[in-house]
């Protein structure tokens, strides 16, 4: 799958359903964490969305900062463990 | 030579343990003597059962009598705690979000189970309903009687207590110890020793007319055991339906809170619910029909749990935390797993230690499997919600809270990848959930006997 639509379906799924409106602009670099539009518990449910829309299981080892700091790196994150997937 | 005796097997105490036992060893034609330090009924703490009881009770025979007996039927259990809001739910796979986890037995088969409900009960009637069971398969039962020692010589043991002001000495082949937390043999033999970890204290009482839907989210749940977690460290609250009207209900705690309350169980109790402002007004509306009555130190392990002529069963051999409901569970099936061994041990004509052996390392794997599944989930509470809704692992998890820990080898796959996660997520600070572990930590050493 290609980076600019995994980008886009996760974007979609923050815009609609962490933020509740489809309008707020998040960009590939907002930070997510920071701003305290991720929380442990919320990234949770993604990591939950993700196995369902992308077939990956997030291995708990790889739910740290540096894979969900933003919409880049969580979309990398997903690349990544697709690449994994195909290799087995 | 076959020492003379006035029974084979001397068992102390009549709760769930010593009654349980009773009854294998009466029904295989053992002679048998239960002594009850108290008259029953009385009243006594821990009220919610899980499935694992039940092949016990079925075994027995005592199923249909516990069936019959009007006691709440449980389905399963839920969770719930203060969510702040500002925490997104998401549309997660939990029904309503992360307010709360919930479980129902069905879900999952359970073998030597076929019903998908255990049971909620008032102790003073399940115990009674138990012991007089015991009796009708030919125990011999003295309630009133409270052991004071016991005396060990070479065969026989002496099992003694008070008469008035004499001073009277059965004499056993064996003595089972089911003292609950009494631990008789435990302190008299010093094997007893607190655990490093837990320290956690109860405070609990009856409530009518608590109106058991107000918290649950869904009103076909209200039957359920409901775990509501306070947003104080380490502190949550049990509510346990005991009949239509009546709900027992308990806060567990860490003991420095414990120890601020100064005894003021009352004004502790309210403060503490006071937390959770929709449970607070629920049991306002509602009635106190008991004193409230503490309960504390009750977490501790023995350095040995058999030896000859003499075992600990049940809160005698062990106690860690009610946090899931296992301790009549587990006083019920320890009681099951002595009787094999003490069974085999009586054809072949002696009651030494090595006779216990698949006893005891059926109660260590049992009970370090518990100790575990609690620690971690004191430890990283979220982790335990995450499971529960995570298809991966629900089952097993369910497995444990079934009690599901005594027949199968291993431990249950869910608590292998617990531990490992719990020990990433401690070890990375970069990790979303580090700054969710509790403070309550054990050591990662297998738990002690
Ligand atoms: C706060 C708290 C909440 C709990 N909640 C739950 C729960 O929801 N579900 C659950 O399954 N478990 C729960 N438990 C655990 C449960 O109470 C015990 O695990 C269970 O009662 C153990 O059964 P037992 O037969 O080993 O001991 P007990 O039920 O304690 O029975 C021991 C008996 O021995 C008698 N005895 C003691 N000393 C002597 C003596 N010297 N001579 C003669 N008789 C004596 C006592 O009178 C008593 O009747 C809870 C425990 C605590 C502390």
């Amino acid at each position: 799958m290609e980076h600019a639509e995994v980008l886009g379906t996760l974007t979609e799924f923050v815009q609609e359903k962490v933020l509740d409106s489809a309008g707020v602009e998040i960009r590939p670099d907002t930070p997510l964490l920071e701003w305290g539009i991720l929380n442990s518990l919320s990234t949770t449910s993604l990591v939950v969305f993700i196995a369902e829309r992308f077939g990956v299981d997030v291995p708990a080892e790889r739910m740290v900062g540096r894979n969900f700091r933003d919409l880049d790196s969580i979309t990398r994150l997903v690349l990544e463990l697709e690449n994994d997937v195909r290799k087995v | 030579m076959v020492a003379d005796v006035d029974f084979d097997i001397g068992i102390i105490g009549g709760g769930p343990a010593g009654s349980t036992i009773a009854s294998y060893l009466a029904k295989a034609g053992l002679s048998c003597v239960v002594l009850e330090g108290e008259l029953f009924p009385r009243p006594h703490v821990g009220e919610s059962l899980i499935p694992a009881t039940t092949p016990v009770l079925a075994d027995i025979g005592a199923l249909s009598k516990v069936d019959e007996g009007g006691f709440p039927r449980k389905y399963g259990a839920a969770w719930t705690s203060a969510t702040r809001s500002d925490i997104s739910t998401m549309g997660f796979q939990l029904s309503h979000g992360f307010k709360a986890a919930e479980v129902e037995f069905r879900e999952r088969d359970q073998q030597g189970v076929d019903q998908d409900y255990t049971y909620h009960v008032d102790r003073g009637q399940f115990d009674l309903l138990l012991l007089q069971h015991s009796e009708s398969l030919g125990a011999k039962v003295y309630e009133g009687v409270r052991v004071q020692r016991v005396e060990f010589e070479e065969d026989v043991k002496r099992i003694v207590f008070a008469m008035g002001r004499r001073e009277i000495g059965l004499r056993v082949r064996l003595v089972v110890d089911a003292s609950g937390r009494s631990t008789l043999l435990g302190r008299q033999l010093k094997l007893k020793v607190p655990d490093p970890v837990f320290n956690q204290y109860a405070i609990h009482t009856w409530f009518d007319g608590l109106d058991r839907s107000a918290l649950a989210v869904d009103r076909k749940q209200a039957d359920f055991i409901f775990i509501h977690f306070l947003p104080i460290t380490d502190t949550w609250v049990w509510q346990i339906p005991i009949t239509d009207s009546i709900t027992s209900v308990g806060v567990v705690t860490q003991k420095k809170h414990f120890t601020a309350a100064k005894q003021e169980w009352g004004p502790f109790f309210e403060r503490a619910v006071e937390s959770r402002p929709d449970l607070a007004d629920a049991l306002r509306k509602s009635e106190r029909v008991r004193p409230f009555k503490p309960e504390g130190d009750y977490s501790y392990a023995m350095r040995q749990v058999c030896g000859d002529g003499w075992m600990l069963v049940g809160d005698a051999a062990r106690f860690v935390d009610p946090i899931f409901s296992s301790g009549v569970s587990v006083a019920m099936n320890s009681a099951r797993i002595a009787s094999y061994d003490i069974l085999r041990a009586a054809e072949s004509g002696g009651f030494g230690k090595p006779s216990f052996e698949r006893y005891e390392t059926k109660l260590r794997r049992a009970v370090g499997n518990w100790y575990e599944f609690i620690s971690i989930y004191y430890r990283l509470n979220i982790l335990f919600t995450a499971f529960v809704a995570d298809p991966r692992y629900r089952q097993d998890v369910l497995r444990m809270l079934q009690g599901d820990v005594w027949d199968g080898d291993g431990e249950p796959v869910a608590l292998t990848r617990m531990r490992e996660i719990t020990r990433e997520v401690e070890e990375n600070p970069d990790h979303l959930w580090h700054n969710h572990l509790g403070t309550l930590r054990a050591p990662s050493q297998a738990p002690m006997f």
